[in-house]
């Protein structure tokens, strides 16, 4: 059954009529356009999908869209400042955070709401904190650098 | 034997009426963790032996929405045990398909055993 | 997934009256974590979803009179992160911390996950051990179950139909007293127990003697359990570690678990003592104020 729904997709109105069963993965990749969010397990599990609803990370593969109605969303395409990139995203370049990338947009939503809530983490508690987000390339080790580092950029450039 | 009255004490069972000779239908709710079924489907007497006091069954059943059910075979036997006891043994072997199957085998076999022994107790009460 | 209509009442009479009107034919939706992926698996096909989401009161967390009042439609990240909560009953926090991640905690509700009745997950040991009651509502009034006589059987509760959790309550521990839980992780950090123990263990005024124990563990049988011969054993004794051994042996013949992937029932059997055994040890260490 269809339902019309509001939502702020990266500080963007938009009205949407869904079928009640869409999920939100799929709205945003497939009604807004938005495929930097990626969709790979598909029960909660590697946090490929993970995006901001009213500031908080979610698994969007599992999550309704006629649930979020009203909600704020961030997604991976609303980080960067015009064309400045998040100090989180560019630390992932300048400290090769991934390889074939489907991880990434994930791990950049993931990083960025630890960065909101614990702006000085240390690393078990970023550990701790990214548990949800898997990667099967790197090794973790560069991802870990790329967080670390990004965030102390974000720390900086925010003084 | 009275079907109708045995079938009732199966956990479940919501109602019990023959559609032929030695075959009934009726309808079961079952509810296996997180899945509820409300199958619908007939037992045919496929054997009964009053001086042994046995009886052999088959029964087949369905929920068209979930796509899940049982089919299989059941042998209940009365063993005389002294003038004021009767023990009730029942053989059964049953699979179970779709929804339900997919559950996995350790919790279908305690459910099973758990209306199993519904079962017997009802029959104990009832009779 | 089915097609369903998705209801959002902003009372509680007005999901009540919805739960009525559908039945069977309804489901309550809360964080959608549980509910969601039977949906995607097609275990279950409901017609119609009641969300609680817009209802408004329903996400407080209230210490008073001893006891705290925890909405049903509390996040889990909420809990573990309440500065209240973290003072009065820190072992909430450290239990809920232990649920999946962080993305799966800020979706899964304090009464989804307990509505959700899987014997495999973290809350239910910790807060059996604490004494916890559940608040169940419903258009005819509001009855309190003690959370070690709300679950039934395997994904199964003592919600009758038409009810909704709305409250749980948590008694706060005496003076004296020290809580611990273990989640035994052999696979993976996010996985599901492979067996889990809660302990709380409160000592007689200015005493060495335990006053008041409970220990209740998970993934040991169809629901979560709670170690009754275990508590009888050690209640009203002084807490030697060699009493702890003893009492904790005893939880074999209160355990059933299932086998699974995560190891056979005769593994988790003995898991069950050895992890019983190290959250009364650990429970013993955290007491507050140990008498000198
Ligand atoms: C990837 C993943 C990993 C997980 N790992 C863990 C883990 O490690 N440990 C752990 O403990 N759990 C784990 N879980 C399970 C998780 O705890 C449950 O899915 C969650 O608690 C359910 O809460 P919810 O608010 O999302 O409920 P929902 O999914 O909305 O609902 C669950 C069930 O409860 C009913 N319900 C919901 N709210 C109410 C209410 N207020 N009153 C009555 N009925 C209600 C619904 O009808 C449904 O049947 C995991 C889940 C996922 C997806």
């Amino acid at each position: 059954m269809d339902k019309t729904i509001h939502l702020k997709v990266n500080g963007q109105d938009h009205d949407l009529t869904v079928p009640a069963q869409r999920l939100l993965v799929d709205c945003l990749r497939y009604d807004l356009g938005l495929t930097g969010t990626k969709e790979s397990c598909s029960v909660g599990v590697c946090g490929a999908c993970t995006v901001l609803v009213n500031g908080k990370i979610v698994a969007s593969c599992i999550s309704l869209a006629v649930a979020a109605d009203g909600a704020e969303i961030t997604t991976i395409e609303g980080l960067a400042d015009d064309r400045r990139l998040h100090p989180l995203q560019q630390s992932f370049i300048d400290h090769g955070g991934f390889q074939c990338g489907i991880c990434t947009p994930g791990q950049i939503m993931a990083s960025k709401s630890l960065l909101d809530e614990n702006p000085d983490p240390t690393e078990d508690e970023i550990k701790d904190w990214m548990m949800g987000n898997l990667c099967r390339c790197t090794g973790y080790y560069k991802i870990l650098e790329s967080i670390v580092n990004g965030i102390a950029e974000a720390k900086g450039s925010a003084q | 034997m009275d079907m109708p009255r045995v079938g009732r004490c199966f956990p479940g069972v919501k109602e019990v009426e023959a559609d032929g000779e030695q075959s009934y239908k009726g309808t079961m709710q079952v509810r296996v963790g997180p899945v509820s079924l409300n199958i619908t489907g007939n037992m045919v007497v496929t054997g009964l032996d009053k001086d042994l006091w046995q009886a052999s069954m088959r029964v087949e059943g369905a929920d068209r929405r979930l796509g899940g059910g049982v089919s299989g075979e059941m042998l209940v036997n009365l063993v005389d045990l002294s003038d004021s006891e009767t023990e009730v043994v029942v053989k059964s072997d049953i699979s179970f398909m779709g929804k339900l199957g997919e559950l996995g085998q350790p919790i279908i076999r305690k459910k099973a055993d758990s209306i199993l022994r519904e079962f017997a107790d009802n029959i104990s009460r009832q009779f | 997934m089915n097609t369903f209509e998705f209801h959002t009442p902003t009372t509680l009479d007005e999901a009540y009256r919805l739960l009525e009107a559908h039945g069977d034919d309804a489901n309550i939706i809360a964080g959608g974590t549980g509910l969601v992926l039977f949906m995607k698996q097609r275990m279950v096909q409901p017609g119609h979803l009641v969300s609680l989401r817009s209802i408004p009161g329903l996400d407080s967390i209230r210490v008073e009179d001893g006891t705290a009042h925890i909405g049903a439609m509390c996040t889990m990240h909420q809990v573990e992160t309440s500065p209240q909560l973290r003072e009065v009953l820190p072992l909430l926090g450290e239990t809920y911390r232990h649920v999946a991640s962080v993305k799966i905690r800020n979706m899964a509700t304090i009464g989804g996950g307990l509505s959700h009745g899987d014997p495999n997950q973290d809350p239910p040991p910790s807060l059996i051990a604490l004494g916890a009651s559940v608040v169940l509502s419903s258009g005819s009034g509001q009855r309190t179950v003690p959370l070690d006589e709300f679950f039934t059987d395997y994904f199964e509760t003592d919600i009758h139909d038409g009810e909704i959790v709305t409250e749980l309550e948590v008694p706060l521990p005496s003076p004296s007293s020290g809580g611990a839980f273990i989640k035994f992780l052999p696979r993976t950090a996010d996985d599901y127990a492979t067996v889990s123990a809660a302990a709380v263990v409160a000592l007689e005024d200015g005493g060495r003697n335990c006053r008041d124990v409970r220990v209740a563990l998970g993934s040991v049988a169809t629901t979560p359990i709670r170690a009754r011969k275990v508590e009888g054993a050690v209640r009203g004794r002084e807490l030697t570690s060699s009493l702890i051994r003893e009492a904790s042996d005893l939880v074999q013949d209160e355990v059933d678990p299932l086998d699974d992937f995560r190891g056979s029932s005769g593994y988790k059997r003995q898991m069950a003592q050895v992890f019983a055994r190290r959250a009364l040890e650990a429970a013993v260490a955290n007491i507050s104020a140990v008498p000198a």
